[in-house]
């Protein structure tokens, strides 16, 4: 979806097309019937994927990422800054969440090859290890020592608040694969930089989940004298994860047997999986992120359509991410934003010092390469929806300061959901690897990345020579 | 019913209404079967499906009609690649036009005959039924190298519902909408029309001179949303501004054959989901007259049609099929028709708009059952027919390159 290659003569009309939406809006919400009416959702949905793809192609030009601009979209038609989205029309576009996490999940799968895979195995288990430990640990500390600053916090025992600043410290290593997987469609990178952080990513997910379970265990007689460790939870959790293994494996044969005898109408079966089967597994009490994960992993490893089926999700991923990322900017409470910027701001930086230290610790362990070393912390600061996800865990377990504590984790994960992606797409634009998938596939636009391709073809075209960035 | 399980129902129907129409065993019916499935599980028969889980999908039904209608306009009037011929633009723009005011004409004093209706609703009845019964259904070749007869009744297809839709957009002059402020009555119907136009020109001017898949989605997809929603807030009929985006865009793009060919194979996996959802909305408590207006104003359309379809075998050149099976190809009625119903019936949901989506159902279920197959054989339907060069946009995704009776659908 990258705007490369546009001249000014598109650029004018782009603005000017925005200018006219947003007149055409304003006239309507003044002349109209309120938006709460029956066609309150169409225009809130309509407007959000206009207006989301136009600002994402006009920050194009200062070299914000597309992402950028959904949220942009979603913030600025929202309930706090326009009107013209209002707060039932943002719930009720937040059912499309369940598809594209989804379409995220299995495409995160099928970007996970097992040659990737092996390629940064050394990086990917030693960064998994020293951000685990070492961006945990800075992370819960900061956040206990931040106690005077949080009234919510300051009124726990010390024990208790250091069971928070547990809680706290493995949200602090939570990533976003979407926000992760949305740069790289738009930039269509290949390289380095790209391989480790889609395989850093993805893997997280299944680590953050396993350290929440144990911090639940272990931070719940801390803030309750009364509780006791209980293994049951570790058994359940354990129930979860193979359930969910065994039947994303099964999913993923069946989508594999499907690609191969059938392979028709995909968006369909994708958008059937994306409401219907993601139902189903959470009714079974599984993880829906981690069952279409290792769908799409078998998929691509165990069956040579994988390629065809990503192709699939990035086609219907052009709108569904749109209004993913544009629901999350209406969603985001602004006043609350400003009410704890300070406190917000503050942990955002020391979390983004804890995920630097904890990359440079595990970059010269592993003896990565000097992009890799450079870089690699970059993709690692978004955060989105997994991270919102664990914290209404949070709030559901603990009543009496969940909600202060919620509060706290969507201001950060607001601003982390802004600021991450203009970080990874500057990394990936200074390393040069924007745009290698498509300079490899000699083509723009509708083609896989050349990360998809096999390790042979792909030595072909090495990132060095890809097109400069457009930035 | 779990609206998750309606849901997960209506998009197993939209696969299998995609497998079916790529199936070389053509299957031109509207899609009369699913509109009885809709009806029987509807709130008014069986009841497996609730009034409150049925309203909860409406916004997924407005979107859909919307959808439709721009594609519609997207193809209205071209065949293949190209534009279908003057002449038969002209002639099936004429013939509805005719259609439209003998329908109209009749249901007014039927109407009126029977008691059904009275005073004004006789006025806007009759509009409705002009509206949702002047068209019939519509042929798509990926290509115009077809036989003399077999072309003709696809160009008089595919240009027949700008009549329908146009009266449609007239509807809110006889009734203004209740809005913020004030406009004369006639200036409604053209306030839906700028509405298409604005945004079919923002649309048209973003595709530009290149054409990039992933963001012709969202951006078309987004501007017909919003006409459907800006159409709603000001209490109009969704159907026109819609249909006039699409035509927009293709009178304004450059790119317009590949964004038609493209959003040409959404079609079909829409209607049947939206068909099913149809069929449950029809109201069968209705006053026995009122069925007996629906009634007769079908027999009617069916003779209108009939009688239009002989007229047109003078111009459609050797007709294999004999000029009666051509007559009769015009029975069947388009999607376009259940959409006017629908969205007339969503505009009104008082005894007007029951009626006229009522006619709508029964028009489709009866033309499926007496002209499909008449539609089929001028259609070529068979094996043994020579295949027209398949459209090169047409084969870029994953469907095996088209065979005619793929894709006249």
């Amino acid at each position: 979806m990258s705007g490369g290659g546009r001249g000014w003569r598109h650029r004018v009309v782009q603005g000017l097309s925005l200018i006219i939406v947003l007149a055409v809006l304003l006239v309507a919400s003044q002349v109209g019937q309120s938006s709460s009416a029956p066609g309150g959702l169409t225009l809130a949905l309509g407007l959000l994927l206009l207006l989301g793809v136009l600002l994402s192609e006009v920050l194009d030009v200062v070299g914000l990422p597309h992402l950028t601009g959904y949220l942009a979209a979603g913030v600025l038609a929202g309930p706090h800054v326009l009107h013209m989205v209002d707060h039932q029309a943002v719930d009720q576009l937040s059912r499309v969440n369940g598809l594209a996490l989804t379409l995220i999940a299995l495409a995160g799968g099928l970007e996970l090859r097992l040659t990737t895979l092996r390629e940064v195995r050394k990086s990917l288990l030693r960064a998994t290890i020293v951000q685990s430990t070492v961006g945990l640990a800075v992370s819960t500390f900061v956040f206990y020592a931040m106690k005077p600053y949080l009234p919510f916090l300051n009124e726990l025992e010390p024990q208790a608040a250091f069971g928070v600043a547990l809680f706290w410290g493995v949200l602090a290593i939570s990533r976003s694969p979407s926000a992760t997987l949305g740069i790289l469609s738009q930039t269509r990178a290949d390289g380095p930089l790209t391989r480790f952080s889609l395989a850093f990513v993805m893997s997280s997910d299944i680590v953050v989940i396993l350290l929440m379970a144990a911090a639940m265990v272990i931070g719940r007689p801390l803030i309750d004298p009364s509780a006791t460790i209980s293994l049951e939870a570790f058994r359940g959790l354990s129930h979860e994860i193979y359930g969910s293994i065994c039947v994303g494996t099964t999913l993923g044969l069946v989508l594999a047997l499907y690609l191969q005898f059938v392979g028709s109408y995909l968006m369909i079966v994708l958008v059937l999986l994306g409401f219907g089967f993601s139902e189903a597994v959470q009714y079974l009490h599984l993880e829906p992120l981690l069952t279409f994960l290792t769908a799409g992993f078998v998929v691509q490893n165990l069956s040579p359509h994988g390629d065809r089926l990503l192709h699939a999700i990035e086609e219907s991923g052009a709108i569904v991410f749109v209004v993913f990322f544009a629901t999350a900017g209406a969603h985001l409470d602004l006043p609350l934003l400003f009410s704890m910027w300070q406190v917000a701001l503050s942990l955002v930086a020391f979390r983004a010092l804890a995920t630097i230290l904890s990359h440079l610790i595990s970059s010269r362990w592993s003896k990565d390469t000097p992009t890799l070393r450079r870089w690699g912390w970059s993709s690692l600061l978004s955060q989105a929806g997994l991270t919102l996800g664990l914290s209404i865990i949070v709030e559901r377990a603990f009543p009496s300061f969940g909600p202060q504590f919620r509060s706290l984790v969507v201001a950060t994960v607001g601003i982390n959901e802004v600021l991450g992606p203009i970080f990874f797409k500057t990394a990936l634009d200074r390393t040069g690897e924007t745009g290698a998938g498509v300079a490899a596939a000699g083509s723009e636009g509708n083609l896989p990345r050349a990360s998809l391709r096999p390790p042979s073809e792909m030595s072909e075209a090495p990132a060095t020579e890809s097109p400069a960035p457009e930035a | 019913m779990n609206p998750v399980l309606l849901l997960v129902a209506l998009l197993v129907a939209a696969y299998l209404g995609g497998l079916v129409s790529s199936k070389r065993t053509l299957n031109l019916s509207s899609g009369g079967e699913f509109l009885v499935i809709g009806a029987l599980v509807g709130p008014t028969m069986l009841g497996f499906v609730d009034r409150e889980t049925l309203d909860s999908f409406r916004p997924l039904l407005l979107m859909a009609l919307g959808w439709m209608a721009a594609v519609h306009g997207l193809s209205h009037g071209a065949l293949g690649a190209g534009a279908v011929r003057a002449r038969s633009y002209f002639a099936s723009v004429f013939a509805t036009s005719v259609a439209a005011a003998v329908m109209g004409t009749c249901a007014f004093f039927i109407s009126g005959f029977l008691g059904a209706f009275s005073g004004d609703e006789r006025f806007l009845i009759a509009l409705a039924a002009a509206s949702v019964l002047s068209g019939t259904r519509e042929l798509h070749f990926p290509s115009s190298d077809l036989p003399s007869a077999t072309r003709y009744r696809a160009e008089i297809g595919n240009s027949h519902n700008l009549v329908g839709l146009g009266l449609l957009a007239a509807i809110p002059s006889l009734v203004p909408p209740e809005a913020a402020f004030r406009l004369p009555s006639w200036s409604w119907p053209l306030l839906g029309v700028a509405t298409g136009i604005v945004l079919g020109v923002t649309v048209a001017s973003l595709i530009g001179a290149s054409l990039h898949r992933a963001e012709l989605w969202p951006i078309l997809l987004g501007a017909v949303l919003m006409t459907v929603g800006l159409s709603l807030r000001f209490d109009l009929p969704l159907l026109p501004p819609a249909f006039v985006l699409g035509s927009t865009v293709v009178a304004l793009s450059p790119e317009a054959a590949k964004v038609r060919a493209l959003t040409q194979k959404t079609e079909r996996p829409l209607v049947l989901p939206v068909t099913i959802l149809a069929g449950a909305f029809i109201a069968w408590q209705m006053p026995s007259v009122t069925w007996l207006f629906v009634g007769c104003m079908v027999v009617l359309r069916g003779l209108v049609q009939y009688a239009l379809g002989r007229v047109f075998t003078a111009g459609a050149g050797s007709v294999s099929a004999g000029a009666h099976v051509f007559a009769l190809s015009f029975l069947p009625v388009g999607a376009s028709s259940l959409a006017i119903g629908l969205t007339i019936l969503f505009w009104d949901e008082g005894m007007v708009g029951r009626s006229a989506f009522a006619m709508a159902a029964v028009a489709l279920i009866l033309g499926d059952l007496l002209g499909t197959r008449a539609l089929g054989r001028v259609a070529l339907v068979s094996e043994s027919d020579p295949a027209p060069a398949p459209e090169p946009d047409a084969q870029e995704d994953e469907e095996p390159a088209a065979r005619p009776e793929e894709e006249a659908v």
